[in-house]
């Protein structure tokens, strides 16, 4: 082989070499916007929508059984219609996407690595920064749920869950993103708890299965026995998610509004201060290397 | 900081129980710390039957108000749902004892984690999977069967004898442990293909919640799909339907068989994948 040829054949290879890296790089790069915009979907669209449908069948089956004629739309259980219980469904998969949830936040993390201390020395308050983090999603979640709202009316008309009014909608919606907001501030609040202890998840988690059962996330507050429904009407979950859904549905009014605006708006101020609380003694306690 | 040092001895004194103070609380964080932690998510898996059990509880006694003066569930009783939400648990407790990494592949994939458990002497899943022993979810089995026990002294003597009770139930509960391990291995797969994307915790939720119901309650093609597709029925329907003496004799032995199947291409399927990992995927 010639010294030129060998220059050919080094350039060809190269040339190979390059292509084949740049055919790599592109299939790499393809795949990572793919897998971003699919955990975009599941994130975001897809989340929560699991537990609302099985219930439905559940419900179906119940309602079933207990109809004389062995139809679920003959049925009456707890002053609730089949009919309703699918509009309430429908409801959950909406408004459940507008409530905070603990994925949002990673206050924790940033208190067990020590990596809030950058943040103190900063001209602001911390906790602006974090409250940026409700809005986003909160402003996400509103565009969202409007998405899915108006693809499943087109798909099921009037069968899918329609406000009686507009007034309903905003007195609905009014209540929904103050008991996220509640939400917000008792994730933030068992978050700061990781200035004493080292694994918070579990706490959160709890919450959460407190949070679902009270706020008629599994089944409607006023279809539960009256005990409970009486006792969890006074907490904020219940006028976060059962409520709003009710009032959107025309079963309860204004009055119930009225109501549920007094029980939220004092929760979130005693919750707010509890949150200033456990900052301030949190803060007291960090030593800038977490735990 | 920025004080004087003790001279006097009542001074020196006070100052060292301040000290010893400072450590006694500090120790007493650190050690209190695991302890905490354990008792948090034995609370929390106790939270989770207890909502379950409230749940249907609750839908059960709707029924003391309807036309029919009782209801049930696609044939489940409230007796024989007590006994499927104690399978239920302990498949669940189960999980969370043995098989708790699954939760992490997703990110430990992404991050290269797995490099240490490839060059290892034995097989990577089985490496991987059983790491994370947790005696959180070894304190829940034993609840979790308590449950079970008190479930089934309700229907032993009334719907099935004690004698069908003592040899189903422990076929019952290996084959939920069988289950569970190739069921959480196959949520594990779609994340080989689609890193990052959260579709195998997806999977795993959504088809984890459909298998805490009875399969009865869905239409046919869909529970077909949760026997023979997706097993999740073999976690909790089909061991409770084997202990309550649901199943023809036929079935009940020749479904154990579907599932040995299901395992054999999950794990082939594991393989392939995992040829695809390059410890550098995020």
């Amino acid at each position: 082989m010639t010294r030129a040829e060998a220059k050919v054949s080094s350039w060809e290879s190269d040339a190979r070499t390059d292509l084949a890296l740049l055919v790599k790089t592109v299939g790499y790069e393809f795949r990572k916007r793919i897998q971003f915009r699919t955990g975009f979907f599941v994130r975001e669209v897809l989340n929560g929508m699991v537990q609302p449908l099985v219930m439905l069948f559940v419900f179906a089956a119940i309602y079933r059984s207990a109809s004389a004629s062995g139809d679920a739309a003959d049925a009456t259980l707890g002053s609730w219609q089949y009919s309703e219980i699918v509009r309430y469904v429908a409801g959950l998969l909406i408004v459940m996407k507008l409530v905070f949830n603990a994925r949002g936040l990673d206050l924790s993390a940033e208190i067990f690595e020590g990596r809030i201390t950058k943040y103190l020395t900063m001209p602001f308050r911390y906790f602006v920064l974090i409250q940026g983090r409700f809005v986003q999603f909160t402003i996400m979640q509103v565009v969202v749920a409007t998405l899915v709202w108006c693809l499943a009316y087109a798909l099921m008309g009037d069968r899918w869950l329609v406000p009686v009014s507009w007034l309903a909608t905003g007195q609905a919606l009014t209540l929904v993103l103050l008991g996220s907001y509640c939400c917000f501030l008792l994730t933030v609040i068992l978050n700061t708890l990781a200035f004493w202890l080292d694994v918070v998840w579990s706490l959160l988690v709890m919450a959460w299965f407190v949070i679902s059962f009270v706020g008629g996330a599994i089944m409607p507050v006023s279809q539960m026995p009256v005990w409970a429904s009486s006792a969890f009407s006074w907490l904020f979950p219940y006028w976060m998610i059962s409520a709003p859904i009710e009032i959107l549905m025309g079963r309860l009014g204004t009055d119930a509004f009225l109501r549920g605006l007094a029980i939220v708006t004092v929760q979130l101020v005693l919750l707010d201060a509890l949150r200033r609380f456990t900052w301030r003694r949190g803060l007291a306690h960090y030593v800038g290397a977490g735990m | 900081m920025g004080q004087q040092r003790p001279s006097s001895l009542p001074e020196r004194l006070q100052w060292g129980l301040r000290v010893m103070r400072a450590y006694a609380r500090i120790g007493w964080v650190r050690k209190s710390q695991f302890r905490w932690e354990f008792f948090n998510q034995v609370l929390m898996d106790s939270l989770f039957y207890v909502s379950s059990i409230a749940t249907f509880t609750m839908l059960y006694a709707l029924g003391d108000d309807s036309a029919s003066g009782a209801v049930s569930l696609a044939g489940w009783s409230f007796a024989d749902m007590k006994v499927f939400l104690g399978m239920t648990f302990v498949a669940d407790a189960l999980m969370m004892t043995f098989l708790g990494q699954q939760w992490h592949f997703g990110g430990d994939l992404k991050n290269g984690a797995l490099d240490s458990f490839r060059v290892r002497p034995g097989p990577t899943a089985f490496l991987y999977f059983y790491q994370r022993f947790s005696p959180e979810g070894l304190t829940n089995l034993l609840i979790a069967s308590g449950w079970l026990v008190y479930a089934l002294s309700g229907v032993v003597g009334h719907q099935v004898s004690g004698w069908h009770v003592a040899w189903a139930l422990p076929c019952a509960i290996g084959l939920i442990a069988f289950a569970q391990v190739f069921v959480s291995l196959f949520y594990c797969l779609v994340e080989l293909w689609l890193m990052n994307s959260d579709l195998g915790q997806l999977s795993s939720q959504l088809f984890t919640t459909m298998g805490e119901r009875p399969i009865d309650v869905y239409p046919s093609p869909m529970a077909r799909f949760l026997l023979y597709v997706v097993p999740v029925a073999a976690v909790s329907w089909f061991p409770s339907s084997l202990v309550l003496g649901k199943l023809s004799g036929g079935f009940a032995l020749a479904y154990p068989l579907v599932l040995v199947v299901f395992a054999l291409i999950v794990v082939r399927i594991f393989r392939i994948g995992l040829r695809r990992y390059d410890s550098a995927m995020g």
